[in-house]
């Protein structure tokens, strides 16, 4: 695989001239902050503002809500902003034919495409290690106890999950020379995924379940493990680098 | 007003969340009024930014930033 440590090192630069990691992890530090305070203070809140003399039996808030609450959120705003990120890695390189400049130095097309997907994994690692602490943190600091282990077993099924995003949304990237629509189409089978994990038998295979297992985790509730999504979700990201690879191999750059 | 909140315990754990996104929102407006490659009108992201919280931002930065040109390069550096 020639050239990859090059590519990865010219990849990793441009993670941080272009700030992506600073902006990535200023979402994860926003919500891994931010959700513990809203959950904590949402009951406290609404009887502040008053209820009309309607009774609304709120339950209390506890620091398993708090820890599942930052992942939910994370599921929404962190794959949008996965799939936001690298829809253009490809697509743009393409249509600017940086790529064509790249590629015809003597580096392996599967070197181009797993330093990208290192890269961008890379700089959601950070962001997932700053949100995940700065959540645990502040959980611990507001409700006195926050399930440690759990809870990174939870972020390591999560980040598994963003890299399934990412490695989906390069496929796309390298297949549409729209970067908007390659973001489109990645961010629809990603929804579509996780919309028929709960589905039996096949959910069991399916990306959704990593997070319901990570929940499962956090809450120590019992239920069948998630191992089947986790190898099915690494074997479909290892299709998706072969796809891309051998869409980039078909291409006239 | 019955309020349950504890505010002394509260404000200093709210600090972090405004510098994150107050540094964000002035990030931001600074990157459109200094960069010259800018997609779209500036006025329309200066008001994306200063309207929608931690989203405006981020979608300047995601969309709006323009490649920066040689000229813009060499003008930074000297």
């Amino acid at each position: 695989m020639s050239g990859f440590w090059v590519f990865l090192r010219k990849e990793l630069k441009e993670q941080f001239k272009t700030s992506k990691v600073i902006i990535v992890a200023a979402v994860f530090l926003f919500f891994g902050l931010g959700t513990p305070i809203l959950t904590k203070y949402t009951p406290e809140l609404i009887k502040a503002a008053g209820t009309g003399g309607i009774t609304i039996e709120m339950p209390i808030p506890t620091s398993a809500d708090s820890l599942i609450g930052y992942t939910s959120n994370m599921v929404q705003f962190g794959v949008l902003i996965a799939v936001l990120v690298a829809m253009g890695a490809i697509a743009k390189e393409i249509e600017t034919g940086t790529a064509a400049i790249v590629l015809s130095k003597p580096v392996g097309r599967l070197a181009f495409i797993l330093a990208k997907l290192k890269a961008e994994s890379f700089t959601f690692l950070v962001a997932l290690v700053l949100g995940g602490l700065a959540c645990w943190g502040y959980t611990f600091i507001l409700f006195g106890d926050a399930n440690a282990l759990g809870f990174l077993y939870q972020n390591l099924l999560f980040g598994l999950f963003i890299v399934f995003c990412l490695g989906v949304t390069l496929y796309f990237s390298s297949l549409m020379k729209n970067q908007l629509a390659a973001g489109g189409l990645a961010l629809a089978l990603i929804i579509f995924l996780s919309a028929i994990s709960n589905l039996p038998w096949i959910g069991r295979y399916l990306p959704g379940q990593l997070i319901n297992w990570g929940n499962r985790l956090v809450l120590k509730a019992p239920g069948s493990s998630g191992w089947p999504a986790v190898i099915s979700v690494a074997l479909i990201t290892g299709l998706s680098v072969y796809l891309t690879w051998a869409s980039l191999k078909k291409k006239e750059l | 007003m019955n309020s349950d909140i504890n505010l002394a315990k509260l404000l200093p754990l709210l600090i972090p969340v405004a510098i994150i996104e107050f540094g964000l929102l002035v990030w931001a407006l600074l990157d459109v009024i200094r960069r010259k490659n800018v997609k779209g009108p500036k006025i329309v992201w200066i008001i994306v930014v200063v309207v929608f919280e931690i989203i405006g931002p981020i979608a300047y930065f995601l969309f709006g930033r323009g490649e920066e040109s040689a000229e813009d390069d060499s003008e930074s550096n000297s």
